[in-house]
C-alpha cells in the first residue's frame, strides 16, 4: 500500500514538473515590478519657439497586456467535464510617455487666417502632437519580453497614444482645450 | 518783402504752440486708444493661452508574486489635471511711447505653480476579485500584513510629478504668452517688454 502511494506521489511530481517545464502556463515566470527609468534625450516642452503654442501636456501610460491562466485555475483547466476558466491579465509592460499637444507655425496660421478655411472663418484645426518622449518602462507579472520592444515608429506610436487617450475620455478634452486656445488667438488677430 | 508786424509774429508763434500742443494731445490720445485696444484684446484672449493644463493618466500596478501560491495583479488608473499658468491683471498691460517708439509692457504674475487640481479614478483592474491590498509591516517586533492606503500612495505620486514638471509647465506657459504678445506687438508696430514676476 505504501509503495503504491509513493509511486503515485512520484508520478504526480513528474506530471507537475512536465506541466511547469513544457506548458504554456509557465507559473514560475512571474516577476514583481521591474522598473526602468528612461531618458531618450528628447525634451518635451523644452523646445522654445516663438511660433509655437502649447495647449496641453500629458503623461500617458501605454500598457501591453499578456493574458493567461492564473495558478489557481491550472487544476480546473486540467479537469475534464468542468467549465474551462477564462484567461485573465497575467502581466505585461507599462511604458509612460510625455506628450505635448499644440500648434506649430502660429504666425502662418494667423497669416492664412482670412483665406478660405482659415482660422478667422472659424475653421480651427485640432491641436497636433508636437513632442513625444518615453520616460519610464515597467514590466510586471508574466511579461514575456513585452518591454523588449520600444515603439520607435512615430505614426504608430502617435496612433497608440491617441487610442489610450480616447479610451480614457481625455482626447476630446485635449482637442477642445486646444481649439479654445486657438480661438482666443484668432479673435485677437482676425480683425 | 514785407516785414511782419509784432502782432503777426506773436499770432504765428501762438498758432505754432497750439498746433504742437494739439499734435502731442493727438499722439497721447492715439497712444491711449492703442493701449485700451491692446489691453482689451489681451485681457480677453491671452488668458486662454496663459495657462497650461497637464493631464496625467496615472496607472499603478500592484503584483504580489509567490512562486507557488499566487500570481495576482491589481491595477488602478487615475486621471489628474493640473493647471499651471500666469495671471494677467488689467494693470499689467500698458503701452508707452518713448522716443517715438511704442513699447508694449506686460507684467505677468506667476500664479504660484498649479492653479487647480481635478482628480478622479478611472479604472481598476485585477485578475483576482479578492485581491488583498496589503503590505507587510513590522509592528511590535512582529511582521504583519497591513492594508495599503492606495489613495495616499497616489497623492504622493501626484505630488512627485507636480514637483518634477512644475518648472517645465510654467516654461511652456511663458512660451505661449511670449508668442501671443510678440505677435500682438508686431502687429501694432510696438516693441515688446514682457516680464514675469512672483509678487
Amino acid at each position: 500500500m505504501l509503495r503504491l502511494a509513493l509511486r503515485l506521489a512520484a508520478l504526480a511530481l513528474i506530471l507537475a514538473a512536465a506541466v511547469v517545464l513544457f506548458s504554456r502556463w509557465r507559473p514560475f515566470n512571474f516577476s514583481a515590478l521591474r522598473e526602468t527609468r528612461l531618458s531618450s534625450g528628447a525634451d518635451v516642452l523644452g523646445v522654445r519657439g516663438l511660433d509655437r503654442l502649447y495647449t496641453s501636456f500629458t503623461l500617458v501610460p501605454v500598457l501591453t497586456e499578456n493574458m493567461g491562466l492564473r495558478k489557481r485555475d491550472l487544476l480546473r483547466d486540467m479537469l475534464p467535464f468542468v467549465p474551462k476558466p477564462t484567461e485573465k491579465i497575467m502581466g505585461g509592460c507599462k511604458r509612460t510617455f510625455e506628450v505635448a499637444f499644440g500648434y506649430d507655425g502660429l504666425e502662418r496660421l494667423i497669416a492664412l487666417g482670412k483665406e478660405p478655411g482659415g482660422i478667422c472663418g472659424g475653421a480651427l484645426p485640432p491641436p497636433a502632437i508636437l513632442d513625444i518622449n518615453g520616460v519610464e518602462m515597467q514590466s510586471f507579472g508574466r511579461d514575456d519580453g513585452a518591454c523588449a520592444l520600444w515603439d520607435q515608429d512615430r505614426p504608430l506610436l502617435e496612433a497608440r497614444l491617441t487610442e489610450v487617450l480616447e479610451t480614457h475620455g481625455l482626447y476630446a478634452e485635449i482637442q477642445a482645450r486646444g481649439r479654445e486656445a486657438l480661438a482666443g488667438v484668432a479673435e485677437a488677430f482676425c480683425r | 518783402m514785407k516785414i511782419p508786424s509784432r502782432f503777426q509774429l506773436l499770432a504765428a508763434i501762438a498758432l505754432a504752440v497750439l498746433a504742437l500742443l494739439a499734435g502731442c494731445r493727438n499722439g497721447e490720445q492715439s497712444s491711449q486708444r492703442l493701449e485700451e485696444e491692446i489691453r482689451g484684446l489681451a485681457v480677453t484672449h491671452s488668458t486662454r493661452v496663459a495657462g497650461l493644463t497637464m493631464d496625467v493618466l496615472l496607472t499603478k500596478i500592484y503584483a504580489t508574486p509567490h512562486w507557488i501560491l499566487s500570481d495576482d495583479i491589481y491595477m488602478r488608473t487615475d486621471k489628474v489635471s493640473l493647471i499651471y499658468g500666469f495671471e494677467l491683471p488689467e494693470k499689467a498691460i500698458s503701452v508707452e511711447m518713448t522716443g517715438g517708439q511704442g513699447v508694449l509692457r506686460v507684467r505677468a504674475r506667476n500664479a504660484r505653480g498649479r492653479i487647480s487640481v481635478n482628480r478622479g479614478s478611472l479604472r481598476t483592474m485585477t485578475n483576482y476579485g479578492d485581491y488583498r491590498l496589503t503590505v507587510n509591516e513590522e509592528r511590535d517586533g512582529r511582521v504583519r500584513p497591513v492594508i495599503r492606503d492606495i489613495d495616499e500612495e497616489f497623492n504622493r505620486e501626484i505630488d512627485r510629478l507636480e514637483e518634477k514638471y512644475r518648472a517645465k509647465n510654467l516654461e511652456a506657459a511663458k512660451n505661449n504668452l511670449h508668442a501671443f504678445f510678440s505677435l500682438l506687438a508686431a502687429r501694432h508696430g510696438l516693441k515688446l517688454s514682457l516680464e514675469f514676476t512672483d509678487d
